[in-house]
């Protein structure tokens, strides 16, 4: 049921060729054919096929969508679908999204473009595209109620405005969208400088990746909508470790990476080896005089950091959250601590009830990175992931940045492991080590240790059932 | 045991000696034990092992092969119920004193002995021999009706006898049926410690590793302290139903400590009792309709005498004197004596009319037998079937679901879903589970003991349903 307005407004997209019997017909055809993808695979770079010219960025498990130049406009067409998008190989989960994967394609334009997206909903209720951090009309903002009505299933909107500022930006709805974002509903947008800009350096690898997180209970494919803070898979653009590409680069390429927060807490994102500079933000380019180099940068809800750097160390670098708990797949928070713990013989025991029972955690968690067990259906361990020098253990949001030489400019390949110069890696000391020298420590009949003891309630005498 | 049936005749040439041979014949009529015995088992339906009444010490000697042949292997339901029969004193006193009443009942329909009196008087002239006869002689012409009325009421011994039996019978197939299943539960009861006991060994060294505090160490070893006493009650319950039926089979105690049961219940038969052969069942061959009826025929006999009882009776005396003279003259005198009952003081009214609510009693009993008797098959089948069904639902969906859920839980284990003592908890809750299915298992192999008696026509009373068992608890895993 197409309104009358949407008529019009399609009719003029299709141009005034387009003659009165026809108008539905035209209408229809005058829609970009939507481009699905199905893979979770890390897309080439999109060359732009019309309109300004601009070195295009790499979407990591992600990809770009092509757009079509029509009278002048870019035209981009946005599917908001269910989607089963695979986190990891053997860990498909049920979402929502745009064009067959979550998070949706990255758009691609150039300040000053005039752009067109047409929006269609497949989804089971209404939804919207907020344009996040844009410059716009408000009418073209997204938010259902406030700015238009919500796009009801089957229907199609039409956004229209310029991108007037350069920089990076994300889309996601603006109805429903405690349930819509929680379902894996986002994208990127980049809009690239129409001239050289002095705060915006021509870099070799632009990269771009969204940080979402979902509760999916290992075992079953569909996020917990209503979760709020206890989310068990950290991802990145919906992709979680050993399953996220590794970042590409030649050595000495000058790398910029664009990361946009979307889940419900902060990420001090780090790379190793290298210092970078925050070059930019979901407000623009940041001033030079503001630059200071970093190794982490703490990305909070909803912003987006752009952080440059100079790959100037060979090797393959991690590159990650540095919250140790996103470095995990699903766990359980109640996991005892069994550090410690003799199991041994209650082992022996819980065997006779549980046959395929294997005690864990008596000296640390590191055996279970090493231990393949079966796990539930539809499940990642919770650390995983192999290196060549063994278990990673890792998961969630971890990835490296792998720096080579030879590495050829457009090529994103996977170069393999890092193969490292002679007496460059850690070894094991073969002399005998010296014996520790340790001071015990002493009480210091401090005032503080008074105050405790005083408080303390007397452990013995006085056993009252 | 067949009575020897000669009576003396004594050389007396009275008239009446001819009654007293035909009254001798009626005595003889008496049915031998085999065939009480026979008749028994036609009454209460097929039976693993012939009935015997074991009077004698050979019979018993003669089982002990058989005894020992039973008790040497897991003893079946079946096997139990033969070892009530061949070597039970108990089942052997029950019978006895089931016979002993068809005897005493078969007594009412003998007429009183004739009373010989002889006397002899010396005077100073004379002596005198007097000899005297007398007869019951309403007895004689009421014997008809009193035999009658002996027959109902042996009929009615011999069909409490049948009631009896078949009571003994499902009694001991439910001692069975709860030994095996409290010995099975036994079982799982020890994995249920076993489980509590890792667990709070574990909670100790965790608490000894500074990982736990002692509020989560105790509650571990609550769970230990409350697994050790359900294992004291499943030992004592074990122990309990197994004395039970220990006794049951009245068995010594060397054969007490011989005897072993089966590790589980039977699977549910394949072949279910349908609402057809409980339809098929004619009210009539109900023991308890049939003691009923004989109850009433003995009653409304009854009624029939005690209407000419409670108004006459009847005695006649045949006399004869010799009276010997000093002189040594014998003078010989012959006569004959009546005696009536007069009805002035009491005319038998009260007599009368408690035979005559005797005999409504026992038709309105009849009436009421006839009417329960198929409420009680409804119930029983009933219970049967809803016993059944659940018992079906542990074994196909219950269990395998628990087992699957314990094997999910494993995962999650694996996983670092969840901890040791969660996979622990869980171990537990699944052999509660197992407990409540054996539960289940028995429940219904009482409802189908009860529903075997029913059919006979001898319904349990109250009804065995543990509402308990019906009930599927525990949510798996957390
Ligand atoms: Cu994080």
């Amino acid at each position: 049921m197409t309104s009358r307005r949407d008529l019009f407004r399609l009719a003029g997209v299709a141009g005034s060729a387009l003659a009165g019997a026809t108008v539905a017909r035209s209408a229809l055809a005058a829609l970009p054919e939507p481009v699905i993808e199905t893979s979770a695979e890390t897309r080439p770079p999109l060359m732009p096929s019309a309109g300004r010219p601009y070195k295009p960025v790499v979407t990591l498990n992600g990809w770009t969508l092509p757009f079509r130049m029509r009278d002048g406009v870019k035209e981009f067409h946005l599917v908001a679908e269910p989607v089963v998008r695979e986190l990891a190989p053997g860990f498909k989960a049920n979402l929502w999204g745009y064009n067959g994967q979550s998070p949706g394609p990255t758009i691609e334009v150039v300040e000053g473009d005039k752009v067109r997206i047409f929006v269609t909903n497949r989804l089971p209720e209404i939804t919207s595209v907020h344009w996040h951090g844009q410059r716009l009309p408000n009418g073209m903002d997204g938010v259902t109620g406030l700015n238009q009505p919500g796009i009801p299933s089957g229907k199609t909107y039409v956004y229209e405005f310029t991108a007037r500022r350069p920089g990076t930006f994300m889309y996601h709805p603006h109805a429903d969208e405690m349930v819509q974002m929680a379902m894996g509903m986002m994208g990127f947008w980049v809009t690239h400088p129409r001239n050289p800009h002095p705060l915006i350096d021509e870099v070799d690898r632009d990269f771009c990746f969204l940080l979402n997180s979902f509760d999916i209970d290992p075992g079953s494919f569909t996020p917990k909508i209503m979760t709020m803070l206890d989310f068990n898979i950290w991802a990145w653009n919906s992709r979680v470790y050993p399953a996220i590409d590794p970042l590409v680069v030649g050595y000495r390429d000058k790398v910029r990476i664009r990361v946009g927060n979307l889940t419900m807490t902060n990420h001090p994102i780090h790379l190793h080896g290298h210092e970078f500079l925050i070059t930019g933000t979901d407000g623009g380019p940041t001033p030079k005089s503001t630059r200071f180099y970093e190794v982490t940068t703490d990305i909070a809800v909803g912003q987006m950091r752009q952080i440059e750097f100079l790959a100037d160390e060979e090797g393959d670098w991690a590159f990650h959250c540095h919250k140790s708990h996103h470095t995990m797949n699903a766990m359980g928070h109640d996991v005892p601590t069994m550090i410690g713990v003799d199991q041994r013989d209650v082992a022996a025991k819980i065997n006779r009830l549980i046959p395929d029972y294997m005690a864990m955690g008596e000296a640390g968690m590191e055996e279970m990175a090493e231990m393949e067990m079966p796990l539930p259906d539809n499940t990642i361990p919770m650390m995983t992931g192999y290196g060549p020098f063994g278990a990673v253990g890792m998961g969630g949001m971890f990835s490296a940045v792998k720096v080579r030489r030879g590495q050829k400019a457009h090529d994103y390949s996977d170069p393999g492991w890092f193969q490292h110069p002679a007496g460059t890696v850690a070894f094991e000391y073969d002399g005998t080590p010296p014996a520790a020298q340790r001071q015990p420590m002493k009480s210091t009949g401090s005032k503080t240790e008074q105050l405790v003891n005083v408080k303390r309630k007397p452990h013995s005498g006085g056993h009252h059932l | 045991m067949t009575r020897g049936c000669r009576h003396r005749m004594s050389g007396f040439r009275y008239r009446l000696a001819a009654g007293v041979v035909l009254l001798g014949l009626v005595g003889c009529q008496t049915v031998s034990v085999e065939e009480e015995l026979t008749s028994l088992n036609r009454r209460m339906g097929p039976l693993p092992a012939a009935l015997q009444a074991s009077e004698s010490a050979s019979l018993a000697q003669d089982a002990q092969p058989r005894v020992a042949e039973l008790l040497a292997a897991p003893l079946t339901q079946t096997g139990a119920v033969e070892l009530v029969l061949i070597h039970s004193p108990a089942w052997q006193a029950m019978l006895s004193s089931g016979l002993a009443s068809i005897n005493e009942a078969q007594q009412a329909g003998r007429l009183s002995n004739p009373v010989f009196a002889y006397e002899r008087m010396r005077s100073v002239d004379e002596r005198e021999l007097a000899r005297m006869l007398s007869v019951g002689v309403l007895d004689i012409l009421l014997w008809p009706q009193r035999r009658a009325q002996a027959t109902a009421l042996s009929e009615a011994a011999r069909w409490q006898l049948a009631d009896n039996a078949i009571k003994e019978i499902t009694s001991v197939r439910n001692a069975w049926v709860s030994a095996v299943a409290a010995e099975q539960r036994l079982g799982y009861a020890r994995d249920v410690l076993l489980s509590a006991e890792a667990s709070a060994e574990l909670a100790r060294r965790m608490q000894a590793a500074g990982n736990f505090n002692r509020l989560a160490q105790i509650r571990q070893q609550l769970f230990e302290s409350q697994a050790r006493a359900e294992l004291a009650a499943a030992e004592q319950e074990r122990l309990a139903r197994r004395e039970s039926l220990i006794r049951h089979l009245g068995l010594d105690e060397r054969q007490a400590a011989e005897l072993r049961l089966p590790d589980t219940l039977p699977g549910l038969p394949a072949e279910r009792i349908t609402p057809e052969r409980i339809a098929e069942r004619v009210l009539t061959d109900r023991v308890d309709v049939a003691l009923a009826e004989a109850r009433f025929q003995a009653a409304a006999r009854g009624e029939g005498l005690t209407r000419v009882t409670s108004l006459i009776d009847l005695e006649y005396t045949r006399r004869r004197d010799t009276v010997t003279q000093a002189s040594g003259d014998v003078e010989r005198i012959s006569g004959g004596e009546w005696e009536i009952v007069l009805p002035i003081f009491d005319l038998g009214e009260l007599r009368r009319g408690a035979a005559s609510r005797r005999a409504i009693a026992a038709a309105n009993d009849l009436q009421a037998t006839l009417r329960a008797a198929s409420s009680h098959l409804r119930e029983s089948y009933a219970q049967y079937r809803n016993s059944l069904a659940v018992a079906e639902l542990y074994l196909r969906e219950v269990i395998p679901l628990r087992k699957q859920a314990s094997e999910e839980t494993l995962l999650r284990y694996n996983a670092m879903l969840i901890g040791v003592f969660e996979l622990l908890a869980d171990a537990r809750e699944q052999r509660n589970l197992v407990m409540q299915s054996i539960s289940a298992q028995e429940q219904f192999w009482l409802a189908e003991a009860g529903l075997q008696a029913a059919m006979l026509g001898q319904p349990v009373q109250g009804s065995v349903w543990r509402a308990g068992a019906a009930t599927v608890s525990s949510e798996p895993g957390h």
